[in-house]
């Protein structure tokens, strides 16, 4: 049996049904078979219907079905990862000045992801827009390989940009993401079928019949995302995505992100700018720092060369005890909510070890050595 | 699809479902609901007009009509647009072929053309109802009755002889010879006519009543005169005297009016329709798809501009007395600038505003360029014509018509060639 399929059944025998559902969606995709898809998009309606309840038996039944189906074509989940575009030196001078975005280079491949984090400010947006071809570059250049005569239509037709705030939508939802697919070649029935997919795979059907200011500001980001992908892009830039949303559906759209890049059927880069660090940087492939419009600092790279070990911290006890505790090995900096402690000596378990054999009471703690976070 | 429109029968939500998954550039044009709606429309509004109890002998009432009618057209038009602004497939950077400019536009011009139509059902009806209510024979024969009738009654006081001219044409055949085949007679036929045979008493009687009868049929049994009627004047021409006595002005103006709405759509009169048609629904189109291929602060610097220019060049034609060779060569010179700033946005490597406004202007221009060319030449060589070979209007009205076919025909092969991809290129341009 194929990983994937292994994978997708330990989900449904511990009950993490949505993820389970979400993944067959993904490996229904992934065979290019429209039955298959129609297939997985009724076990999602299905597991839609009864979710609040006990699912019934017949889910199971064609969810398994289903798998066997799809690991019988497992071959034609052969990934192989291309480059999608390289920015060499890529910089923006404003006309009127005021900002300047120093000279950086990037490399996206199919089914990386690349978050850009930052405090506002900084230049994510600019870096973004770059990138995406919306904004002329004041030196540097950008390269798109897979495409054969790049001209900048050609370019805009494949790197899809979603800005942080969402140009309003007209008509009804469900029409949008029609019209999406059909701009994109996807016709006939294949569109109905890649719609009501993407609605099933976004968990937003029961909404696609109303309107655009009869849903939440998340769901809109969700139909952006829904009506993007529809698109077919080679790359997709995504700016603060999860301004938006809730810690769950920040969670959820992460996750589905990184296994939508991966995706077979429409394999993809994506560049995304966020202020959620932690959440970025799980699923990230590589995570660029940008201050001042500079890069700096690149996870991959130079997080090998941190000299120290950092760790952030969140406690009801007060400095001069967690600094008996820690007998000088490592420094402290409190911040009003968390305390840093940066330690060239201890690494992050020792220092918790520390912490708990002092009966530090500890609410939350994190490694961030190898976090953008110990730079902000 | 939810689709909740009033009047909208099934089969057109099957179409319109199957146009969005299968051919969005057309569902987004509307151009279905447009002919649609426009057709019910139309229909609905040339029945109206069929029942409205007017009668055709006396003033036409397609002025109130054709107003109301205008603001219903504008009412439509905006609700078009709502609709047709919320897609834009090219906006969207969607997979365009190479003709999607020239489709568009043609899209676009039915959709307009639909909408600017329905100005015209009344005055369409008004010309329908008038055709059917008096046949061309009946009229004539009628024209002609009632002016050998009044000759015959007034030979003496006409002094009819015979070699001697006088105007016997109580009703005019002016405008209604050019469309009857069938001709009103003349005053020297009627002279003929009237000189062949001299009637008795009894048969004058009889032409007497004849004449009452066809009166009552086009000025109505009114007997109430108009009050240039009441007296006569010294001043009076010998035929303007018979037409106050037998009470004519009336029914000659009814007559008039009847043959005006009869021929509205005939001759000169289709060809001036069809050209306000033709220039409305070409106006709105242009401006659709400029404002479709652009964008929004480009297209309204570009109406800006337009205007600004418009504005300019009439102060300095008017401060420098320039004649109209002038004007239409500063036009051609307008044009030229356009149409290079265009070619230009090729280089670019920026979306600037002022390429986007070269390429809106350079293509509100070019339906007209053929016609300042034309206009230039008749101009600049009117003089000579007038020397050599007499005024040479109809040789010139010749390339006029050609200049205004030739408009739209470059048009199109510039949609279809040029300037679909300059928009291409100028509007996924970076920005600065």
């Amino acid at each position: 049996m194929h990983t994937r399929i292994a994978e997708i059944q330990s989900y449904l025998q511990h009950h993490d049904f949505s993820l389970a559902v979400r993944r067959i969606l993904d490996a229904s995709l992934d065979t290019a078979d429209g039955t298959l898809l129609k297939e997985a998009i009724q076990v999602s309606q299905t597991y839609r219907q009864y979710k609040e309840g006990e699912l019934p038996a017949a889910f199971f039944e064609s969810a398994n079905s289903l798998l066997s189906k799809i690991n019988a074509v497992t071959e034609r989940f052969a990934f192989q990862p291309a480059r999608l575009v390289t920015a060499s030196e890529i910089g923006k001078t404003y006309d009127s000045g005021y900002f300047s975005l120093e000279p950086i280079s990037i490399q996206v491949n199919t089914g990386d992801i690349l978050g850009v984090v930052g405090e506002n400010g900084n230049g994510k947006t600019t870096l973004l827009r770059c990138m995406a071809g919306q904004l002329a570059l004041s030196s540097g250049e950008l390269d798109f390989p897979l495409l054969e005569h790049p001209d900048h239509y050609a370019i805009k037709h494949h790197v899809a940009f979603i800005p942080q705030r969402i140009p309003k939508w007209y008509g009804l939802l469900k029409d949008n993401l029609h019209f999406a697919a059909a701009i994109a070649g996807v016709t006939g029935e294949e569109n109905t079928t890649m719609v009501d997919f993407m609605l099933e795979r976004l968990d937003l059907t029961p909404y696609a019949h109303l309107t655009w200011n009869q849903i939440s500001s998340g769901y809109r980001t969700r139909f952006e995302i829904a009506r993007i992908l529809l698109q077919k892009p080679r790359l997709l830039v995504l700016d603060e995505p999860l301004a938006n949303l809730d810690i769950n559906a920040q969670q959820s759209i992460l996750t589905d992100l990184r296994f939508m890049a991966k995706s077979v059927h429409n394999p993809m880069g994506i560049l995304l700018s966020s202020q959620q660090l932690h959440e970025v940087e799980k699923i990230a492939d590589t995570v660029l720092l940008i201050k001042d419009g500079t890069c700096l600092f690149r996870t991959g790279e130079q997080e090998k060369t941190a000299t120290a070990f950092v760790i952030e911290l969140e406690t009801t006890a007060n400095r001069e005890t967690l600094l008996q505790v820690l007998d000088g090995k490592g420094e402290l900096q409190f911040n009003g909510g968390f305390y840093t402690i940066t330690s060239s000596k201890l690494p992050a378990q020792e220092v918790l070890s520390t912490l708990v054999t002092g009966s530090i009471p500890i609410t939350y703690f994190r490694d961030i050595t190898h976090s953008t976070k110990r730079f902000l | 699809m939810n689709l909740n429109r009033p009047l909208m029968p099934g089969f057109l939500k099957r179409a319109e479902h199957k146009l969005l998954l299968n051919n969005p550039l057309i569902w987004s044009t509307r151009v279905h609901l447009v002919l649609y709606y426009g057709i019910l429309f139309n229909l609905l509004l040339a029945g109206i007009c069929f029942l409205e109890p007017s009668d055709l002998r006396f003033r036409s009432k397609s002025m109130y009509w054709v107003s109301f009618v205008i603001i219903i057209a504008i009412i439509g038009l905006t609700v078009w647009l709502i609709y047709l602004l919320r897609f834009n497939v090219f906006k969207k950077y969607g997979n365009i072929k190479p003709l999607h400019g020239l489709v568009t536009f043609l899209f676009y011009f039915i959709s307009a053309g639909m909408i600017v139509l329905s100005v015209f059902v009344y005055p369409i009806v008004e010309c329908v109802r008038a055709n059917r209510a008096f046949s061309d024979k009946e009229l004539v024969g009628d024209i002609n009755t009632i002016n050998l009738s009044l000759a015959q009654l007034n030979r003496d006081s006409l002094n009819i002889r015979k070699y001697y001219y006088s105007d016997l044409e109580f009703v005019s055949s002016y405008w209604i010879d050019e469309h009857m085949r069938k001709k009103v007679l003349g005053s020297d036929e009627i002279r003929d006519e009237i000189l062949r045979y001299t009637p008795t008493a009894a048969e004058l009687a009889d032409l007497e009543k004849e004449y009452y009868a066809l009166r009552n049929k086009y000025a109505g049994a009114d007997e109430f005169p108009y009050n240039n009627e009441v007296e006569m004047y010294a001043w009076d021409s010998p035929v303007e005297r018979v037409r106050k006595r037998y009470k004519a002005t009336k029914m000659i103006d009814n007559i008039g009016r009847i043959t005006e709405k009869k021929y509205s759509f005939s001759g000169r009169e289709l060809s001036w329709k069809i050209r306000a048609f033709y220039y409305f629904t070409l106006g709105i189109t242009l401006l659709v798809f400029c404002f479709r291929q652009t964008t929004v602060r480009t297209f309204f610097l570009s109406l800006l501009s337009g205007v600004l220019l418009g504005i300019l060049t009439v102060l300095i034609m008017a401060f420098g007395r320039a004649e109209l060779s002038t004007v239409t060569g500063w036009m051609i010179c307008y044009a030229l600038v356009f149409f290079a700033g265009s070619l230009f946005t090729i280089r670019c490597n920026k979306r600037k505003a002022l390429n986007g406004i070269f390429i809106n202007l350079f293509v509100f221009i070019i339906p007209v360029f053929p016609l300042l060319v034309v206009s230039l030449i008749y101009e600049l060589t009117k003089y000579n014509r007038y020397k050599y070979v007499g005024t040479g209007k109809s040789y010139m009205e010749e390339y006029f018509r050609y200049a205004e076919i030739g408009g739209p025909v470059l048009l199109l092969i510039l949609l279809a060639t040029f300037i679909h991809k300059i928009y291409r290129h100028w509007y996924s341009l970076p920005e600065n």
